[in-house]
């Protein structure tokens, strides 16, 4: 007897996100006010198309000072069967630069990014392009990619240019025995528009929720590392993930000089000792220029995050974390509690590594 | 014929039919039984398995090595039945290899060559880990193996017709 649950099958796979907080106060270069609040709520839906295509729609909703935003963070169509390892992706997705960003945030170990990707890609860069990926046909991992970009979403500006960013990215990994596999990265995001945009004060507030970076240079730089170690291969009940980057960024606009950059990276540890337990330590810095006119005032802030969270199944997350912010140039640098949870309902999608 | 010689008459008539056609067979088995299975029809090929018989196939990272190997796949040899739900998806996906999508002959799952034991009319979250489809654990039901066994041998010839592989049952 077939089971009568398969007539679902036609339909899409529909998931939705639900992620809130209480935070104990303010903190630097955060998107989550204090108190009680909501982070992204997302809802997200998924197809094959075809035989040849697939398909994904993500829709955000956020608040911000009291007005809920409706975002699209994911509407896309990629290829399925093309030859050669090839593989085409075209319409609004989130740039594969760096380790993190190609994640969903919901995803993450910590309740917000690190201060780098915060500072320099927006929390998390999605925008309107085209991406083709090659993953060559060798014994261990090996991808090397393109992506053009319509370049808006990181500048918060529109522009008349046909592609504002383009990005290359490769990366490489494998297994070094049954418990311990790794992975690195290095990605370079060529941003034409940077610079034009000088953020003086009135203009910020403009674009204070446009998703743009808030520091930005004609070129970004990524460099990130994985290394992961489960006893036995079993990622269910134990399992310790060391992660870190690197973001520099240069040429930020037409006053620079040789030395005035942008800079943060972060190393993080997360520990799963027991199937339903994570703890985590993530430390992070940035040095980074604020623009005025034809100088620039240097911004430092470095983070201290201590996770503790609770994953009573594959759909229901608990956090508690507490942050510890020092630096110089930032709005609120303060130490912070946060409770979060997420939740998870409907079709799960299966996480990349 | 005495015992011993009966032990090794499969052994035997496998190696007889085993032709070089089968060394460049690359298999990616997800759980080490099929991997076994694949061996026995096809000696020569070379099988990669994802996981080994410690671990629990439920939970298995979607990780660059297994991308690497099931993008180099001539055939992939999976439960089914949502047993590898939580990373076979995102592993086909990653992999970019056309030979071993749903729908393909190259994609093999056991559990959709049998009538499964146990299915459910009805699931949802509050039941915990259920599989709708049925019991997943298809290599541990006597009656369903030779099934599941008859039905890669006759895959293996889909994939390579030149190789006699259902000699070997």
């Amino acid at each position: 007897m077939p089971p009568a649950v398969h007539s679902v099958e036609l339909n899409p796979d529909i998931s939705v996100v639900l992620d809130g907080y209480y935070k104990s106060g303010h903190s630097a270069l955060s998107s989550r006010d204090e108190g009680f609040g909501l982070g992204h709520t997302e809802l997200s839906l998924y197809s094959p198309v075809d035989d040849l295509f697939e398909a994904r729609l993500t829709a955000v909703l956020e608040e911000h000072d009291g007005e809920t935003e409706l975002g699209l963070e994911e509407a896309f169509m990629q290829t399925t069967a093309l030859p050669l390892g090839l593989n085409i992706r075209a319409g609004r997705f989130l740039s594969q630069v760096g380790y993190l960003n190609s994640r969903h945030l919901h995803e993450d170990d910590f309740v917000e990014r690190p201060a780098a990707y915060r500072a320099l890609l927006g929390s998390h860069y999605f925008d309107d392009g085209l991406r083709v990926n090659l993953l060559m046909p060798t014994p261990f991992y090996w991808s090397v990619g393109a992506e053009a970009f319509d370049g808006g979403q990181l500048t918060g500006e529109g522009d008349d240019s046909t592609v504002g960013v383009w990005t290359a990215n490769t990366r490489i990994g494998g297994d070094i025995s049954t418990s311990q596999s790794w992975q690195a990265g290095f990605s370079w995001l060529r941003n034409r528009l940077a610079g034009h945009d000088d953020h003086g004060e009135e203009h910020d507030h403009d674009h204070a929720h446009a998703h743009g970076a808030e520091y930005t240079g004609k070129n970004l730089y990524v460099t990130d590392l994985v290394w992961k170690w489960s006893p036995g291969g079993n990622t269910r009940q134990r399992l310790l993930t060391l992660s870190g980057e690197y973001l520099y960024a240069d040429e930020l606009n037409d006053h620079a000089l040789n030395g005035d950059t942008h800079e943060g990276w972060y190393a993080s540890a997360v520990y799963q000792f027991a199937p339903q337990w994570s703890a985590g330590l993530r430390y992070g810095e940035i040095d980074v220029l604020d623009a005025h006119g034809d100088h620039f005032h240097g911004q430092r802030l470095e983070e201290t995050d201590v996770m503790l969270s609770w994953n009573h199944s594959h759909f229901s997350t608990l956090r508690l974390q507490y942050t510890h912010q020092e630096g110089h140039g930032f709005d609120h640098i303060d130490n912070t509690v946060t409770l979060q949870y997420v939740m998870t309902f409907g079709a799960h999608g299966a996480h990349d590594f | 014929m005495t015992f011993k010689r009966l032990i090794w008459l499969p052994a035997i008539l496998l190696a007889g039919f085993a032709l070089p056609a089968t060394a460049d067979l690359r298999v990616f088995a997800c759980e080490p039984e099929w991997g076994a299975m694949v061996l026995a029809l096809a000696p020569e090929a070379q099988v990669h398995s994802a996981t080994t018989a410690w671990q629990d196939p439920h939970y298995i990272e979607a990780r660059p090595g297994l991308i690497a190997a099931l993008r180099r796949a001539d055939l992939a040899v999976c439960t089914g039945a949502s047993l590898e739900a939580g990373w076979l998806p995102a592993l086909i996906r990653r992999a970019s290899n056309p030979a071993v999508r749903p729908g393909q002959p190259g994609l093999f799952m056991a559990a959709e060559q049998v009538v499964l034991h146990q299915p459910h009319d009805h699931v949802d979250r509050s039941m915990g880990d259920v599989h709708p489809e049925g019991d997943p654990h298809v290599h541990l039901a006597p009656d369903l193996v030779p099934e599941v066994m008859t039905a890669l041998a006759a895959r293996l010839q889909t994939i390579r017709p030149e190789q006699p592989a259902t000699s070997a049952i």
